[in-house]
């Protein structure tokens, strides 16, 4: 009897337990506090408290990249006792799915739409951002840089995002490797030896013949199409045609030619293990760097610190250009879109606002009052300035390369399909060493048809 | 000669095995080994003997919310087992030892159901969970396998095979109730069966990461797959700490499948062959 009681209070035990801890969110308690065992309660936004009662308004970003967000956090709570801002860790590669079910279900949809550069064209398509030159918000977007513009704004030109970052981009180099190998360092000494792609490859065939095997100019083909790509952007999508050919065809070709010279490049696929494992190992001497890739490649892949001080910064051949980036727009169903404009504008839109993150992060802003004046922030020192021997990055990205760059192209409907294809294009000009420029055309080609068969793919 | 070949036959088949048995154990030795080192470390060779990291890797872990987000993985996971067992062998007693109209139609059913795939019915299951308001709770995670239609269907095969109507019946001319007969009758003859339905609900739901993904929209409410997801985006860099993550992921299921391997075996095999 005594046997069976027990075994009774520990079922009844068990299921309380689990009643418990799987509870929904008290009504009384205020949305997005800690409750007594710790945990948020809530982080929908339909949850959130009314600010004509003079509560806290919660608000909600999905995004990944949590040390940007802590920072967010600490800033809004600060400046805006109004706004509980709270994140939700989300992977890039699970976001656009995760949008869109809530978005087919009706559930927890985030107040703060976050995009990153290669999901714009799906998540504008899906035309649930509000249009920010429209009442109440009524930006001007003649306070960005034009180059910014096509990638802020959805197929009916309405301006619908802000970026998180301007991301002009070179070379990052250590300067260690490079004086070792050829003897110089300094930045314009360095942009001496990879001035034009024939230095490039004199420079890569004289460190193949100098370092010998295990050395290597860049981290591998995806890399430096990559860069090629980015430097001959060009409008190539009409309606539904989609001129693969016109729009990759030079930049294949000039991979093709510079691996097929004996260029010493990696062997690795972008974000794999061993592509952050060559920011620390000394085996590559060229990154390609926008100011974002301080904080999120050289930083967090050196935890202990090993290469700070070492790091230059200089001009890649043929160029500067966009390489990646995020931007923010509100939701259109947002219970709290006046809070949310309220953080966008602060975060967007002030020099005040952007100095945290510029301090704190090393992100730029693609709005131009923040380096107008001599006492504007891009002139001060951040937090990584000394990873770079004192050399101002972020300056010099500026000045010498997003001033004049090229502009983004214009978002479709087909072009995060293509932004994929053209991924897995180069991660096959990766693994075949062999494939020509004709052969990786016929491949994006064939991949973009497969995906989009109501498209014209040339 | 031909004692010889039997000898060496045995043999090779013998090395194959230890081979195949090695190649599956691997993965399980290098996760805490790997663990046991810095990223550093691993980047200039992969380590062969265990190093000094593991528990400056779990301290990482334990600095962000890991230890939360191994409860919540244990209690969805416990959750699960426990109302799918329930569910599911009261489902096959009713099913496979009653007699009434519409039993062979319940169990058609059950197996229609199983082949509906998953993804299908998820947006359906999360406007479900939306409706009930449970969408920002464990509830979800753990109701989605409550009433799963293979555990049912293995349940009822399980049952059929290995309980005898006649010791059921016997029960009943002695006068003991359906509970008693069910506890004290039913339950022992079924235990592998059992058995082998929590390790496999305790596997998927631990493993699970689409509904999770999906449905949480809290970092204090993720699971183990979905916090390892997240954490190979921030803190793309530290394989250390990723192994060491994946070794206390991992830990649960062997010492599950350690206490119920014989009856696992036993399950599986009694499940597979009709009586």
């Amino acid at each position: 009897m005594k046997k069976s009681i027990a075994k009774l209070l520990a079922l009844v035990m068990a299921v309380s337990f689990l009643l418990c801890a799987c509870a929904q969110p008290n009504a009384d308690d205020q949305p997005g506090q800690e409750s007594p065992s710790g945990s948020q309660t809530t982080l929908a936004p339909s949850d959130a408290g009314n600010p004509d009662n003079g509560e806290k308004v919660t608000i909600v970003e999905w995004s990944q990249g949590e040390k940007i967000l802590k920072l967010k956090q600490e800033i809004i709570a600060e400046k805006f006792p109004n706004i509980d801002y709270q994140y939700v860790l989300v992977n890039n590669n699970d976001y656009l799915t995760k949008l869109q079910s809530a978005l087919a279900t009706g559930t927890d949809v985030p107040d703060i739409i976050t995009v990153e550069i290669t999901n714009r064209g799906a998540v504008f398509d899906l035309d649930i951002l509000e249009n920010l030159e429209a009442a109440p918000y009524n930006y001007d977007r003649n306070e960005l840089f034009d180059a910014v513009i096509p990638a802020l704004t959805n197929s009916r030109g309405e301006l619908v995002s802000l970026d998180n970052q301007f991301c002009p981009s070179g070379f990052a180099y250590n300067r260690e490797l490079t004086k070792k190998y050829f003897g110089v360092e300094e930045p314009d000494d360095v942009f001496a030896l990879v001035k034009d792609w024939d230095s490039f490859i004199a420079t890569g065939l004289k460190l193949k013949e100098v370092a010998g095997d295990g050395v290597y100019m860049m981290q591998g083909m995806f890399d430096l199409l990559e860069l090629l790509v980015g430097q001959s952007t060009h409008e190539f999508i009409d309606g539904d045609t989609i001129d693969v050919t016109g729009r990759y065809r030079e930049a294949f070709e000039m991979a093709c030619k510079i691996r097929d010279a004996g260029v010493p490049l990696g062997n690795n696929e972008k974000n794999s293990t061993t592509w952050n494992a060559a920011y620390t190992d000394g085996s590559v001497l060229f990154f390609n760097h926008a100011s974002w890739s301080t904080n999120s490649c050289i930083a967090s892949n050196d935890k202990e610190q090993t290469t700070m001080g070492q790091w230059g910064f200089c001009m890649a051949p043929g160029g500067g250009w966009m390489n990646g980036g995020t931007s923010i727009g509100i939701y259109k169903d947002s219970p709290h879109k006046d809070e949310v404009w309220q953080i966008i504008q602060y975060f967007q839109g002030s020099v005040e606002g952007y100095e945290a993150i510029y301090d704190r992060i090393g992100w730029i802003p693609s709005f131009e009052a923040f380096y107008e004046g001599d006492d504007a922030p891009i002139n001060n020192d951040f937090l990584y300035s000394n990873w770079f021997g004192g050399q101002n990055i972020c300056k010099y990205i500026y000045d010498n390369i997003g001033v004049g760059i090229a502009p983004y192209e214009s978002l479709s409907t087909y072009s995060t399909v293509v932004t994929e294809c053209f991924k897995d294009t180069a991660l096959q000009f990766l693994i075949n060493p062999q494939m020509t420029a004709d052969e990786g055309l016929r491949y994006m080609i064939q991949s973009i048809q497969m995906q989009e068969p109501n498209a014209t793919v040339k | 000669m031909k004692k010889l070949f039997g000898t060496c036959g045995k043999m090779i088949i013998g090395v194959a095995f230890a081979l195949l048995l090695l190649s599956c154990l691997i993965p399980f030795v290098l996760l805490p080994l790997m663990g046991s080192y810095s990223t550093e470390e691993l980047m200039r060779q992969l380590p062969f003997t265990f190093g000094d990291k593991f528990y400056e890797n779990t301290k990482t872990l334990l600095e962000g919310n890991f230890l939360k987000v191994y409860l919540n993985s244990i209690l969805v996971s416990a959750g699960s087992i426990v109302f799918s067992v329930v569910i599911s062998v009261l489902a096959a007693y009713s099913v496979t030892k009653f007699r009434y109209k519409g039993a062979s139609l319940i169990t058609t059913f059950i197996i229609v159901t199983m082949m509906v795939p998953g993804q299908i019915s998820t947006i359906g299951y999360i406007m479900e969970m939306r409706a009930m308001h449970l969408t920002n709770s464990l509830w979800p995670l753990i109701l989605t396998w409550m009433a799963h239609p293979f555990t049912c269907f293995f349940m009822i095969q399980f049952m059929k095979s290995s309980v005898p109507t006649e010791v059921i019946e016997s029960g009943r001319i002695d006068g003991a109730s359906e509970p008693r007969i069910l506890f004290s009758i039913v339950l022992p003859f079924i235990r592998p069966g059992i058995a082998t339905t929590v390790i496999l609900l305790f596997l998927w739901s631990w493993n699970s990461y689409t509904l999770p993904m999906l449905i949480i929209n809290n970092n204090d409410m993720f699971t183990i797959p979905l916090y390892v997801a997240n954490l190979i985006s921030e803190f793309r860099f530290d394989i250390g700490g990723r192994m060491a993550a994946l070794t206390w992921a991992v830990f649960p299921v062997i010492i599950l499948f350690v206490i119920f391997s014989k009856s696992f075996i036993k399950g599986i095999a009694s499940g597979s062959v009709k009586g």
